[in-house]
């Protein structure tokens, strides 16, 4: 029987153990009929564990599940779906070669005759696709969606299987703002259906923003719940971390830089037919020096990724020039960008930075090999575990031991891994791309003091950044790019964020 | 950013990869299975296990270690070379012909062998790298390329009775017992491991296997890796055509055909992934020991030829069953099986 008082989904006392860790313990989740209720926690601090229990991807060893006052099972990711628990996850589950129908009604398609119906399909979905504010033409292929549109079918699959529960994990992170905007906008109209949806992120803001309550876990414990409207950033970091957050984000303390180490002149990057997502470069011209940290803002798409891999060499430029150092380098792939004491730390750890089947210390040697070669061709093991050891330290990567496979290192120590093998190439420039994503708070500030280690080291770091706040704190001078060209240059003093947004997405070009 | 500090006092970081029952887990499998094939033919077949009957064991692998090192090595990297079995005919009918009918010293044809599966290495290399064409669809059309070639050069022809030490590298017995071959092989598959796991050639194969976009981005330069391994693979082909030459003492364009599916199939049962980045020199040589013993064991039953393929067959699936079974999940037999070859371990 539903009653009509009860909560729309209770978990009570949720425990799992995976061999040697307790990755939950007694933690409870109580989500309200038409509730955007905020699941909030560092990196290991049990999110996901929770999530995939409740996908029905995982079992939990202890505790009960109600759904409107029903205990139940979720025994299979299908059989929470059925039961209208329906989850987002980061990377879609979407066929990008077949159509928006098709995946909106993956394996329940309308037939005619055993056949599938196809205007019906179109129609169906057309209709479903339009309550979430996408409204094209439902065969078109889900491959030449953007991001935020290949959200917005995930949300129309959601409903198409009347979900009453939608967990979206991280929704926004691959989002620009315009459309993080958007996506609120169809949070709050699910809401007004009566909808629950349960919201992961790691920006606060916009949990002040859109959610109602929320829940917080740390080391696979309830730290705490309750309305949001009760609290502040300040106190749910506090209830995520367990300390103050004042000692955090230390701003960088400026520093007079040294001589140029890196100029940009004129760097253009036609329209690829190979990789057609990619934003055209359009004369790019910038200098970074020894010492100093530049950051680059912009919004999702406008080139920063592609102009920080086009300086490494990793995709191929029409025009322009590099220097190093005043000498100018010809860099045609990432193998002379390294030989020319330039490094990248890119924008996805998983698929582009880390090889995730190996140990730790094959992650931190890999780019250094060749240096470590030492009789007969064959790797020094010894220099290897020193060099292994000495970055350990250096950065506190916490792991069980060098063999350790890497995919089983939280996100912030992976991302540790990745900057110790640049580090151990010892290069003059350091780009990192969006070097705190998906990592917990804690971490982050390691990776910006390790940022500003690096700096006062006389390393000229170059620092994208989707979010503003760090772009502010960790930067000496900030340059914005839109659709492809530098539209400001504003020195850390005189930003602001409005100063920047307005730079970003509107690309004025006269600098205040 | 200088370098110093020595290792922590005492607690020496572990220097060889991971611990003995994960590393070798993909060798329990086939090694399962050739106790269980022992254990059959002790009860079903002794005269098996006469010190002769093992050595023409040895003598039939022998070609297969061989190709099997560079095979383990390719596909680790994420690749696949169809055409070893075209090359290792195409250099031997080269080496053949410089010998026989232009009169050239043993050793100049040999080597000759060597450099023209070189040289069909490269170009499989360049194809792939250059072209862009994917590994498997490169060496598939190479390899009609190379069989064709060795066709033209010597239709028709049987090309036999090389001097010394072609016959004794294919078929001579040192002390009149091991298979001069096997011993080549096992030499080359000890070289394989030491480039697998200490140098970066193998090191950046496991990397370019497992993810070719982070390896890229690492500054691994991916295309040139990728032309050394099958550089590699074409001069150990170009071996196995001396050897192949050696073993009949006699060579023809059409010889070595099933060598490569064979090969492959040794090296994914002893434990390489089909999708790189993982791979075994040690699970290659058990892979290749399993299918000549079962293909010797069929023999010696006096099965019918034909059933040595439905065994390789079953024999694959049950290999690589195993593997997926093990990354399934908990109360898979894989799990269980390595969970106690754990046990065993940690009481040892």
């Amino acid at each position: 029987m539903e009653q009509a008082a009860a909560p729309l989904l209770r978990m009570t006392g949720i425990g799992k153990s995976f061999p040697g860790v307790k990755a939950l313990a007694g933690v409870d989740l109580t989500v309200a009929r038409g509730e955007v209720h905020a699941l909030l926690g560092e990196n290991g601090a049990g999110k996901s564990t929770l999530l995939k229990i409740l996908a029905g991807a995982l079992q939990p060893d202890a505790g009960t599940i109600e759904l409107a006052g029903r205990p139940i099972r979720l025994a299979s990711p299908l059989d929470a779906q059925r039961q209208g628990i329906v989850t987002i996850y980061q990377e879609f589950n979407l066929v990008p070669s077949q159509s928006i129908a098709e995946n909106v009604f993956i394996g329940r398609e309308p037939t005619r005759l055993g056949l599938i119906d196809w205007s019906e399909l179109g129609r169906r979905t057309r209709a479903i696709t339009r309550t979430v504010g996408l409204d094209v033409d439902p065969f078109r292929l889900v491959a030449e969606l953007s991001v935020a549109e290949q959200q917005m079918v995930e949300i129309a699959k959601a409903l198409s299987m009347d979900a009453r529960l939608v967990v979206m994990d991280e929704p926004t992170s691959a989002l620009s703002e315009a459309e993080v905007a958007r996506l609120f906008q169809i949070v709050r109209d699910l809401k007004a259906r009566g909808i629950s949806v349960i919201f992961v992120t790691h920006r606060l803001d916009e949990v002040m923003q859109l959610c109602d309550r929320m829940t917080v876990l740390r080391d696979g414990q309830l730290a705490g719940a309750g309305p949001v409207a009760a609290t502040s950033v300040e106190g749910i970091i506090r209830l995520m971390v367990g300390r103050e957050i004042e000692r955090l984000f230390q701003h960088r303390r400026r520093r007079v830089p040294g001589g140029e180490a890196l100029r940009v002149e004129g760097l253009t990057r036609a329209r690829d037919a190979r990789d057609p997502h990619a934003t055209p470069l359009e004369d790019v011209t910038l200098a970074v020096c020894r010492g100093e940290i530049l950051g680059l803002a912009g919004l999702v798409g406008a080139g920063r990724t592609e102009l920080a891999r086009a300086i490494f060499g990793a995709d191929p430029t029409a025009a322009g020039r590099i220097l190093v150092d005043g000498r100018e380098v010809q860099i045609r792939s990432p193998v002379d960008a390294i030989r020319h004491g330039i490094g990248l730390v890119p924008e996805d750890r998983k698929q582009q930075a880390l090889f995730l089947a190996l140990a730790v210390r094959d992650n931190i040697a890999v780019a250094a090999l060749d240096r470590l070669v030492g009789r007969f061709g064959l790797v020094d093991a010894a220099r290897e575990a020193e060099l292994v050891e000495t970055y350990r330290r250096k950065l506190a990567i916490k792991m069980a031991s060098p063999t350790q496979e890497v995919a089983n290192l939280s996100g912030g120590n992976q991302q540790k891994v990745v900057l110790a093998r640049w580090l151990a190439l010892e290069p003059k420039v350091l780009i990192v791309d969006e070097p705190t994503r998906g990592i917990d708070v804690a971490a982050k500030a390691d990776v910006h003091q390790l940022l500003y280690d690096l700096a006062d080291a006389g390393i000229a770091v170059i620092a994208i950044s989707s979010e503003l706040p760090e772009v502010l704190t960790i930067s000496d001078r900030i340059l914005t790019m839109r659709q492809g060209r530098i539209t400001g240059e504003v020195s850390a003093g005189e930003a602001t964020e409005e100063r920047l947004m307005q730079l970003m997405a509107l690309g004025e070009l006269r600098a205040a | 950013m200088s370098v110093a500090a020595p290792t922590v006092d005492g607690a020496r970081p572990r220097q060889r990869g991971l611990p003995w029952p994960q590393r070798y887990v993909n060798v329990l499998g086939p090694l399962v299975m050739i106790v269980g094939l022992s254990l059959f033919m002790a009860v079903v077949h002794p005269p098996y296990f006469r010190i002769s009957n093992l050595m023409i064991i040895l003598q039939d692998a022998s070609l297969y270690m061989v190709l099997a090192m560079g095979m383990t090595l390719v596909i680790t990297g994420r690749g696949i070379d169809l055409s070893v079995g075209a090359i290792a005919a195409l250099s031997a009918v080269v080496m053949a012909m410089l010998i026989k009918d232009l009169g050239v010293s043993v050793g100049i044809g040999m080597a000759a062998a060597v450099l023209v599966g070189l040289a069909c290495g490269t170009a499989n290399g360049l194809v792939i790298t250059r072209l862009h064409v994917p590994d498997l669809i490169a060496t598939l059309s190479m390899d009609l390329v190379f069989r064709g070639i060795a066709l033209v050069l010597a239709a028709g022809v049987v090309l036999s009775q090389f001097p010394e030490p072609i016959p004794f590298l294919g078929r001579g017995r040192v002390l009149d017992i091991v298979p001069m071959p096997a011993l080549i092989g096992l030499v080359v598959l000890a070289i394989g491991w030491i480039l697998y796991h200490y140098t970066p050639l193998g090191r950046y194969a496991i990397a370019i296997g497992g993810d070719p976009e982070a390896a890229m981005l690492a500054g691994i330069d991916v295309r040139r890796h990728k032309i050394y391994q099958y550089m590699l693979m074409g001069g150990l082909a170009g071996l196995t055509g001396i050897l192949l030459t050696g073993r009949l003492n006699a060579i023809q364009a059409t010889s070595g055909m099933g060598l490569t599916l064979h090969t492959i199939a040794a090296v994914v049962v002893g434990g390489t992934s089909l999708f790189g980045g993982r791979g075994s020199m040690v699970g290659s040589l058990v892979g290749v020991l399993l299918l000549s013993m079962v293909v010797n064991a069929l023999v010696n039953l006096r099965l019918d030829f034909f059933w040595q393929q439905v065994a390789a067959g079953v024999i694959i699936i049950a290999s690589v069953g195993f593997y997926s079974s093990l990354q399934a999940g908990p109360g898979t037999l894989g799990r269980r099986l390595a969970g106690l070859a754990g046990r065993v371990q940690a009481r040892a």
